[in-house]
């Protein structure tokens, strides 16, 4: 790990009539990841208006072989360039970006407060912590910080970033629906054979997200409306004793046929399941942007969201926010959007047009813009 | 779509009503939420839950072992071999530092289980000065009768912006009186019978700790605070907690009603065996002023209850006028008013 030393103040720093390249560096570049896909997208953003770039990484999975460096090899690309550094999680590349002389942006896509965790995985509620310090640490060393809501826009402004920006994260959402994988839709459509409204949840088994208030909104749900209901968990762990408990929990209420829990999906089937479900319904009390809404909207797939975090803010009223996420609650709100058709009908009109806002373009755009008093170059 | 289409408000609005009459009717009891956490709260981390410290001593010690020998396996051809050359080449040094990391950690959880012992000592002695604790679950459900206080409540919540909360609201009197004043109520008693028939009587009401629940509420999330009941019997340090609880969970100008038993009177009007029981005292109408001041509200007003007096005598009667400042002197003594309102607004 490269030594700290007291960073040159960032304004010092700038000088933008130099500015020939913006290389990004983030820990780890893996496929179906919003943070690396978003990476992707802000490369061909800036190359479009001229600026060289490069991704550097601790990691990069191997799908994705070739479209990252690992960030030793960075020396000779540094002439004339500006970092931004895509900050998600902590890292040594933290270490690594504080200690260079070029100028460097931060942008910010949330870390989840470690109280979250603490109780169920120390190891990751530290990590937490840990990127947290980091993330204040780079405050007097960043030019601009960018975060992809006005809630982390919040946060950065919080832990001492001076000149800060809103740059919705970029999503390619018009690729999704041609990435449908047909087997994985026809199996989801057969389950459906029997009856029963789908719930579906995208994201992280991971306490912030509270899938357990889930189960225990769908447990509601049958019992005052739909016995036959399921929902679909898909996403990755982020820490055994929470997935323990959740399944743990689904056999102790019974329901163990309806909770399934999909780890590892692909892109292909992850559309599958948002165009074969009956409702997106997020209980998650902690959010930096929150995604799976505006791909649900993607595919006329109506939300019922609780509103926490950023997700009012991305959602908007193209969906069903929630003040409170008792199991009843949940449970009617569920019921009543997919029992009344004009509701849903709005809701899905109102996310084609939720959409616009987050169009590729409109967010590179607002991108390459607040780059500009670093970069000197405008969209 | 159709410009008769509901606002998503009203959506909201209906949806609590659907909520409501499917809790009165039975089809989801409020208990049936409080079974869900409890059930879920089994399923907890060891250390997650109270009363589990050997557990969580257990799974300390499991974790203070580190194990060197790193998994090997690999899907791409020639990286397991590679991987297990690492690990033969690097065993002395990594085999080096574990064993001290190990010692260490082992030597903690000595420390900590050392640490238990001592504390298990503390709590049984506590046990034998307090054996019992009444955190209001145990009580026999009685309702409280606060319909002196109705138009004071009422007065002061009117406006509210953003829903109240009564703590503890018993069979939900307080809440019916504030509902058909047009105030966006709900409440929480820890009394199980209580909240189901204050729903059944049509009011939004959850089994819960006050305590507990104001302490899950989004901050600056409430339009007005109710509290009353828990704050007879709390201890000292869980009734200031209340008062930090209550100006953090208030919006800017909001608007708090505490409604207390004055403690000259708390053992008249208090069952014996649950004022015995109590883990705290009641304190001074003053006292609260003192404290909800220091917490930031503001407007502090103390209102006090009716006084039950001794029948005074006629004024034609002989000797009438010594007689009746002495019987007030001697009522104020022994009959001061049971209860008192402190009335405050938090500060914006």
């Amino acid at each position: 790990m490269t030594a700290l030393r007291r960073p040159t103040p960032a304004d010092a720093m700038v000088d933008p009539g130099s500015v020939t390249a913006v290389h990004q560096f983030l820990p780890a570049l893996l496929p179906g990841d919003a943070v690396g896909m978003h990476t992707l997208q802000v490369q061909a953003a800036l190359r479009e208006v001229g600026l060289d770039s490069e991704i550097f990484c601790e990691a990069i999975h191997h799908q994705l072989e070739g479209s990252g460096h690992h960030f030793s090899e960075f020396g000779r690309y540094a002439k004339g360039s500006v970092l931004l550094y895509q900050f998600a999680t902590g890292s040594v590349l933290a270490d690594e970006v504080f200690a260079r002389p070029e100028p460097l942006v931060v942008d910010y896509h949330n870390i989840t407060p470690a109280e979250f965790f603490r109780r169920w995985d120390p190891a990751v509620a530290n990590a937490m912590a840990w990127a947290r310090a980091q993330l204040a640490l780079l405050a007097p060393r960043s030019a601009i910080g960018v975060g992809d809501s006005s809630y982390n826009e919040a946060e950065l402004v919080e832990v001492g970033y001076r000149r800060t920006g809103v740059v919705p994260i970029l999503l390619d959402l018009e690729a999704m629906s041609a990435e449908v994988d047909g087997d994985a839709r026809a199996r989801l459509q057969e389950a459906k054979q029997d009856g029963g409204a789908d719930w579906l949840f995208v994201g992280r088994l991971a306490p912030n997200k509270a899938q357990h208030d889930l189960i225990k909104a769908l447990y509601a749900y049958r019992e005052a409306y739909d016995p036959r209901a399921r929902l679909y968990l898909v996403g990755r762990r982020a820490t055994d004793s929470y997935y323990e408990a959740l399944t743990g929990f689904a056999v102790r209420l019974g329901v163990t046929d309806a909770v399934r829990i999909r780890e590892g999906v692909s892109g292909g089937e992850l559309a599958a399941h948002y165009s074969t479900a009956d409702v997106l319904v997020s209980v998650s009390e902690h959010e930096g942007f929150c995604v799976p809404p505006l791909e649900a909207m993607r595919h006329d797939l109506p939300v019922v969201a609780y509103a926490a975090g950023a997700v009012p803010e991305t959602v908007g009223d193209a969906g069903l926010l929630l003040a409170r996420k008792d199991p009843s609650t949940v449970a009617a709100s569920v019921n009543r959007v997919l029992s009344d058709d004009v509701l849903r009908q709005r809701l899905i009109g109102a996310g084609r047009r939720r959409l616009g806002d987050f169009s590729l373009e409109s967010s590179k755009r607002k991108l390459v813009e607040a780059l500009a008093p670093v970069t000197g170059v405008s969209g | 779509m159709s410009d008769t289409a509901p606002s998503l408000d009203q959506v909201r609005r209906e949806i609590d009503e659907e909520v409501r009459a499917k809790r009165a009717s039975g089809a989801l009891p409020p208990s049936l939420e409080r079974e869900l956490d409890l059930a879920f709260d089994k399923f907890a981390p060891v250390g997650a839950l109270d009363n589990d410290f050997g557990e969580a001593l257990k799974a300390a010690d499991r974790a203070a072992f580190v194990n060197v020998a790193v998994p090997t396996a690999s899907s791409k051809p020639g990286v397991s071999f590679v991987k297990r050359l690492l690990r033969k080449a690097m065993a002395w040094y990594l085999n080096y530092l574990a064993q001290q990391v190990t010692a260490f950690g082992s030597a903690t959880v000595r420390a900590l289980r050392a640490l238990g012992e001592r504390l298990g000592a503390i709590e049984a002695q506590i046990g034998e000065v307090r054996p019992a604790v009444d955190d209001g679950s145990e009580r026999p459900p009685v309702a409280p009768d606060l319909s002196e206080w109705v138009e004071l409540v009422v007065a002061r919540m009117n406006g509210a912006r953003g829903r109240v909360l009564h703590a503890e609201c018993g069979d939900g009197a307080m809440l019916r009186a504030l509902t058909a004043a047009g105030v966006d109520a709900y409440g929480v008693d820890p009394r199980g019978p209580l909240v189901d028939g204050a729903v059944a009587a049509g009011g939004d009401a959850w089994p819960d700790d006050p305590l507990a629940h104001l302490g899950a509420v989004a901050d600056h999330g409430l339009g007005g605070l109710i509290l009353s009941g828990c704050v007879d019997r709390l201890s000292l340090a869980r009734q200031r907690s209340l008062v930090e609880l209550a100006a953090r969970k208030l919006a800017g100008g909001a608007p708090l009603v505490l409604i207390g038993t004055d403690p000259r009177a708390w053992e008249r009007v208090t069952p014996a065996l649950e004022a015995d029981l109590a883990p705290g005292r009641p304190l001074h109408s003053a006292t609260w002023q003192h404290l909800l001041e220091r917490a930031g509200f503001a407007g502090v007003a103390v209102t006090d209850g009716r006084v039950e007096g001794l029948e005074r005598v006629p004024d034609s009667a002989a000797g009438a006028a010594v007689i009746n400042a002495n019987l007030d002197k001697l009522g104020q003594a022994l009959f001061g008013p049971a209860t008192f309102a402190v009335a405050a607004v938090r500060s914006t």
